[in-house]
């Protein structure tokens, strides 16, 4: 649809554009200050015409612009499908949504012989080429969430804390007592300076496609059944179990915190400052 | 150079051509030809090198974009930012476009096989030197076989036509012979291609990388390091990397969430990827 409508502003320009040209042309010399002004319009209306061709999403958008920013959409990128099987995104009348196949490959070069080096390769070139409908592959590599484990550590040594300030601060408390929370404290110390001190990555490969219906159930059914047919071509090709990803596990290919979990990193970035106060 | 952006520039061009050898313009003949030159360069200029000229018009007038809520792309046009409970996320794209792509070679170059068999030892090596996280998307779809052999097959027959004509010529040009016969060539090449079972495959390759600060100019600097990073490991596969700004920003952005038909790759992916 806005495709069409990109086209229709085009021609509409210029034939603008073309019958100030001819008007230009039939205007008498003496009239030449009005060949000037038309002449000057129809050059804008032409270059114009020619940025449609890459700027046209953003005419709308321009038009409404407000203290120098341009909203091109004020929603989320996408949302999720009830069920979590794909995501869908709005537009217009239409919506197309996006499924993802999991592509999990284990192996790593060092443990494979040339020859399977070399299979491995072809077999990848294959299931790059195999799909008729437009794919993404992709790699990630991403840090691997720590989030819950550094919050789980981080309650238990300010728990270890508390009790160790109550313990000291009563001076009859058995000494082998007052020691086991220092040992408990010390132990939880390290364990979230070891955890915090560098970050652990993870890679993935998934497949994504995508597709558009009238209705968001339709354009869904579409984009996992060929979702369905992608995962199973990966599997029979490569010799692996390519699944559908669903809910998080999407969420893990699109989303930059996602990638980079918050916690993980903040606790990382105080490291890196105390490091460098020290 | 697309169909379609051929069609959009020649029609145009012509349009700014016919305004400059228009009537008289009176004194003001000399500004509006001058004018009419500016619009053609204006318009080549958006058609090659708007990755250039775009983010120096934001820059300018201090414009940022919104591609979506909780995105923002700011005035240098070279990052998409999140910002997340008060950390930035900053990403960034490299083009990764394979500079010898073998559909297009005249002969089939020995050593392929080995070059192949060498991929998946230079990925890992690549992958095990960057800390930091990363996409590599290939975006790709395959042609039907039968439909492109048959494309061959018309184009070689034209071809054979044109060479069997010029030879019976009296006077054959040479330099004409030798562009037909290196013609031929490719496509001879090609179609020994899809006999051993090769699919052609139109396709987009780019590198991602988001990079986290405190501050929207931190998380910036360290995309930048990142991508400067990436360009040098990736610079042992045969690829023409180069930092995404610009127009093609949004659309990847964009692509993250959709995957393009391929009319829409063709008419937006130009001379920059």
């Amino acid at each position: 649809m806005a495709r069409d409508i990109q086209i229709l502003t085009l021609v509409l320009l210029l034939s603008v554009v073309f019958a100030l040209g001819v008007f230009i042309s039939l205007i008498p010399a003496q009239l030449w200050p009005v060949s000037v002004v038309l002449a000057i319009i129809a050059l804008a209306l032409d270059v114009i015409a020619f940025a449609n061709k890459f700027y046209f999403y953003l005419a709308e958008p321009l038009r409404k612009m407000k203290n120098r920013v341009i909203t091109i959409q004020q929603e989320d990128s996408f949302y999720m499908y009830p069920s979590g099987s794909a995501i869908a995104i709005r537009n217009g009348s239409e919506v197309t949504a996006s499924a993802f196949v999991k592509i999990p490959v284990y192996r790593s070069a060092t443990e494979m012989t040339d020859e399977e080096k070399m299979n491995f390769a072809r077999l990848f070139a294959r299931v790059v080429t195999m799909s008729k409908y437009p794919i993404r592959i992709s790699a990630e590599q991403y840090v691997i969430n720590k989030d819950e484990f550094i919050d789980k550590i981080s309650k238990k040594l300010s728990d270890a804390q508390q009790k160790y300030t109550s313990i000291t601060s009563n001076k009859d408390a058995p000494r082998n007592e007052v020691d086991r929370i220092e040992g408990e404290l010390t132990m939880w110390h390290n364990l979230f300076a070891n955890v915090t001190k560098a970050r652990s990555q993870g890679q993935m490969a998934f497949a994504m496609v995508s597709a558009v219906g009238a209705s968001e159930e339709e354009a869904v059914n579409l984009a996992t059944q060929k979702a369905e047919e992608i995962a199973a071509g990966i599997s029979a090709t490569l010799g692996i179990t390519a699944a559908v990803a669903h809910g998080e596990e999407i969420l893990a290919f699109l989303e930059p915190e996602y990638m980079i979990p918050p916690t993980t990193v903040t606790e990382m970035m105080k490291k890196q400052e105390q490091g460098a106060q020290v | 150079m697309d169909q379609n952006t051929m069609i959009y520039l020649t029609v145009t061009g012509l349009m700014a051509v016919f305004i400059f050898l228009g009537p008289s313009y009176g004194p003001f003949a000399m500004p509006v030809r001058v004018l009419a030159v500016l619009a053609i360069i204006l318009i080549l200029i958006i058609n090659y090198a708007d990755f250039m000229v775009f983010p120096i018009f934001t820059k300018l007038l201090g414009i940022s974009i919104v591609p979506a809520r909780g995105y923002v792309i700011p005035k240098t046009q070279d990052s998409v930012i999140k910002n997340v409970s008060g950390l930035f996320y900053a990403t960034g794209y490299l083009t990764a476009n394979i500079y010898n792509y073998v559909f297009t070679a005249e002969q089939m170059v020995q050593g392929e096989d080995e070059d192949m068999a060498r991929g998946p030892d230079k990925w890992e090596k690549a992958v095990m030197s960057i800390d930091f996280p990363f996409k590599f998307n290939v975006m790709t779809v395959a042609h039907d076989i039968q439909k492109f052999r048959e494309d061959l097959e018309g184009k070689r027959s034209f071809l054979e036509f044109q060479y069997s004509k010029e030879m019976g010529s009296g006077n054959p040009s040479p330099s004409f012979i030798d562009e037909l016969q290196r013609k031929m060539r490719v496509i001879e090449t090609r179609m020994d291609r899809l006999g051993q079972g090769e699919r052609p495959v139109d396709s987009i390759m780019y590198i991602e990388t988001t990079s986290v600060g405190v501050s929207e100019k931190e998380a910036a600097d360290k995309l930048t390091e990142q991508l400067n990073h990436l360009q040098t490991v990736f610079n042992v596969f045969d690829l023409s990397i180069t930092r995404i700004v610009g127009r093609e920003l949004y659309l990847l952005h964009k692509y993250n969430y959709i995957v393009p038909d391929l009319k829409e790759l063709s008419a937006n992916f130009t001379e920059q990827s």
